[in-house]
């Protein structure tokens, strides 16, 4: 575990963070021991009583829980891990589209920012996988390997070229100034 | 344990020839917590902890520690770690741990073993054939093998290189007693401060701050290292 | 506590000096030897006599290196226990074990004379035994003539003890006057070393002067009394008048500088 952690905010709310993190990712696998607050202070690199606190809260949360005898394990409970693992997942795209917000994107411009950079990303994949088919010059999609990553292609490919449409779409009503009103402004 | 409140001074003054090295500091540190005396070289650190652990005597005011004046009691449940080497150059790791134990009823030797087999020092090494680096690692298990209400660091990572520094913080945060008191007097802050429940700034032999860090972060919004340094601001550069 | 104190006292005393403990009446077995063999041998044959004297001799000039080595390693080792063990960085461990200030200084104290002690006997037996080879009779005889003695005068044996305290006395008296020097060399910032050399002759210099003062003032009365007791007194009371005084002389000065060095220890130590 990389503990990353920005040392001009309060601490234990970023151990939150990193440790559900870290059950998300199966570091801390679910129903595994979780190690004690000296052990994980210590790697950390951070006060006891700060980490203490944050095992707490999640203990709280329902995330990790503590058997008298056997000291603290990850919660079993994959419903409530697949909760936390959509909740970061929102904080993010939140934390995205104030970004683009700020740089002046409105909710549809970021959003076909999305999609154009993912279709580029497929062509990209799809171009190194389709040179190597071509050498194979039989055509067949056994280099792929699979199916489905031509689909995928095909389908994010599409959806580019959509959302590329309505971004020009977009475009033409920026150009009549109709956008101020949304431009720089986020709002949920 | 005799007291709620661990450490307590009151209007304590250090005179020197030429200089007043403590100032009327009144101060109370609680159990439990990890407190960082921090202020760059000659602010005081050093006199506050050779007067906590019995090597300077005061001038005016008063130390108490666990409600008891400084004398044996306290020297016997204070672990003090000093920034030089004090062990005879004869000793063996053997001879030292055996020290420990005549002297130091809560000295964990079990502890301190596991903890030189770790970083492969052997009972029989000589302090004479250690390296600085190898003879500071020995001396800081010894410190922190110890069950003792107080922990007095001075200056652990000053002139100790990253990967090091790492290991005795460590070692630090992974061995103190249960509710006791870690006192680390350093002027290296980004390093120690994740360490840190209360800081205390010092400041030509005066207490300038004196809070935990998480009040210090609500209120000014920076790391501690950041407001330390607009505290102890040396001047323009240009 | 100031046991176990002695008990670290000893161990780093003993690893210093105790190689040249053993050497010194090992070589002065050797020595005696060798030279009981050349005298043996020049008496046989005139010739080829400087390369068997010189060859004879050599463990000669080793015991006599050895014996100015031994005096040198004792002062030294007297001196640096303290020095080294309280006043440079060992004193970061010593003044902050929960002991008082009073039991390590007392602890090098006890240490150092009984270290001095066995240098000397040492030094007399290595001497004696210089003499071994070939005298092993005339030795046997002595110590014959010794248990004698002390058979038929057991008051003899009782002297020798009470003459043995005031010399532990004495050499405690000098050992403890080096231990206040160097407190009061720590007084000051700088040049410590210099400033406890200069302590040491200061004290002599007082106590000679003092020494001068009592006997001018009071010197009428001493010279009355002691006219009393080497008249009036028995042998044996002589002996012990004499032994007592000593001793209290003695006793007097070692608690003298046994405060001075505490108080200066417990109130005004600063390190490095």
């Amino acid at each position: 575990m990389d503990w990353d952690l920005d040392d001009s905010r309060s601490i234990y709310p970023q151990l939150k963070e990193l440790i559900k993190r870290g059950i998300i990712t199966g570091e801390y696998a679910p129903g595994s021991a979780f190690p004690t607050v000296r052990e994980l202070a210590s790697d950390a690199g951070v006060n006891r009583n700060t980490m203490q606190r944050a095992m707490a809260e999640l203990e709280n949360e329902g995330l990790l829980i503590t058997n008298r005898t056997a000291g603290r394990t990850v919660t079993t409970d994959l419903p409530l891990i697949e909760q936390m693992r959509r909740e970061l997942a929102e904080k993010q795209v939140d934390t995205f589209l104030q970004e683009m917000a700020s740089l002046g994107y409105s909710l549809q411009g970021a959003l076909a920012e999305v999609a154009a950079r993912i279709g580029a990303a497929a062509r990209a994949s799809s171009e190194t996988r389709s040179g190597s088919t071509v050498s194979a010059s039989d055509g067949s999609s056994a280099d792929c390997g699979d199916d489905m990553c031509h689909t995928d292609d095909a389908d994010t490919a599409s959806t580019a070229d959509a959302v590329g449409a309505a971004e020009a779409a977009d475009a033409s009503d920026d150009a009549e100034g109709k956008n101020e009103e949304t431009k720089g402004d986020y709002d949920i | 344990m005799k007291s709620e409140i661990l450490v307590q001074c009151e209007h304590l003054t250090k005179i020197f020839p030429g200089k007043k090295a403590l100032d009327d500091v009144n101060l109370k540190i609680g159990r439990g917590k990890v407190v960082g005396l921090l202020g760059p070289n000659g602010s005081g650190k050093t006199t506050l902890i050779k007067i906590l652990n019995g090597l300077l005597q005061p001038n005016f005011g008063s130390v108490m520690i666990d409600a008891t004046p400084i004398g044996t009691y306290t020297k016997s449940q204070v672990s003090y770690l000093p920034d030089k080497n004090y062990f005879a150059d004869w000793m063996t790791v053997k001879d030292i741990f055996d020290l420990f134990s005549d002297f130091y009823a809560d000295f964990d030797r079990q502890k301190a073993l596991r903890m030189c087999d770790s970083l492969g020092i052997g009972e029989g090494d000589r302090i004479k054939s250690m390296s600085k680096g190898t003879k500071e690692k020995v001396q800081l298990i010894l410190v922190m093998s110890r069950n003792a209400q107080l922990y007095l660091l001075d200056e652990p990572i000053a002139g100790v290189d990253p990967a090091a520094r790492d290991y005795i913080m460590g070692t630090i945060i992974n061995n103190y007693a249960d509710n006791a008191t870690v006192v680390i007097s350093t002027h290296l802050i980004a390093d120690i401060e994740r360490v840190l429940d209360e800081v205390i700034f010092l400041k030509d032999g005066r207490i300038v701050r004196h809070e935990t860090v998480d009040e210090l972060k609500a209120q000014e919004g920076k790391s501690v290292d950041e407001v330390f340094r607009e505290e102890f601001r040396m001047g323009e550069v240009r | 506590m100031t046991g176990k104190l002695m008990k670290y006292e000893f161990r780093s005393v003993f690893k210093q000096i105790g190689v040249i403990w053993a050497a010194l009446p090992a070589m002065a077995i050797l020595a005696s030897f060798t030279g009981w063999i050349y005298a043996r041998s020049a008496l046989a044959q005139e010739n080829d006599q400087l390369l068997g004297a010189l060859l004879s001799r050599i463990p000669m000039f080793l015991y006599v290196g050895l014996f100015i080595a031994l005096v040198v390693a004792t002062l030294f080792v007297v001196v640096m226990r303290f020095y080294k063990g309280l006043l440079k960085e060992e004193g970061y461990l010593m003044h902050t074990l929960p002991v008082k200030e009073w039991q390590l200084i007392a602890s090098k104290g006890v240490t150092a004379t009984v270290t001095v002690l066995i240098s000397m006997v040492l030094a007399a037996v290595s001497i004696v035994l210089l003499n071994l080879v070939g005298n092993l009779s005339g030795i046997l005889y002595f110590l014959q003539a010794t248990g004698e003695t002390v058979q038929r005068y057991p008051e003899s044996l009782l002297y020798c003890l009470e003459a043995l305290l005031v010399v532990l006395a004495g050499i405690m008296t000098e050992v403890y006057k080096i231990y206040t020097s160097l407190s009061i060399g720590q007084l000051m910032a700088k040049h410590r070393m210099i400033w406890s050399v200069a302590a040491y002759i200061g004290i002599g210099v007082v106590l000679t002067l003092l020494g001068s003062m009592l006997l001018t003032a009071f010197g009428h009365p001493i010279m009355l009394i002691s006219d009393r007791i080497f008249t009036d007194f028995s042998y044996r009371q002589i002996v012990q008048t004499v032994l007592g005084t000593a001793f209290v002389y003695f006793a007097v000065q070692i608690a003298i500088f046994h405060v001075v060095s505490e108080r200066i220890l417990s109130l005004k130590l600063n390190l490095e």
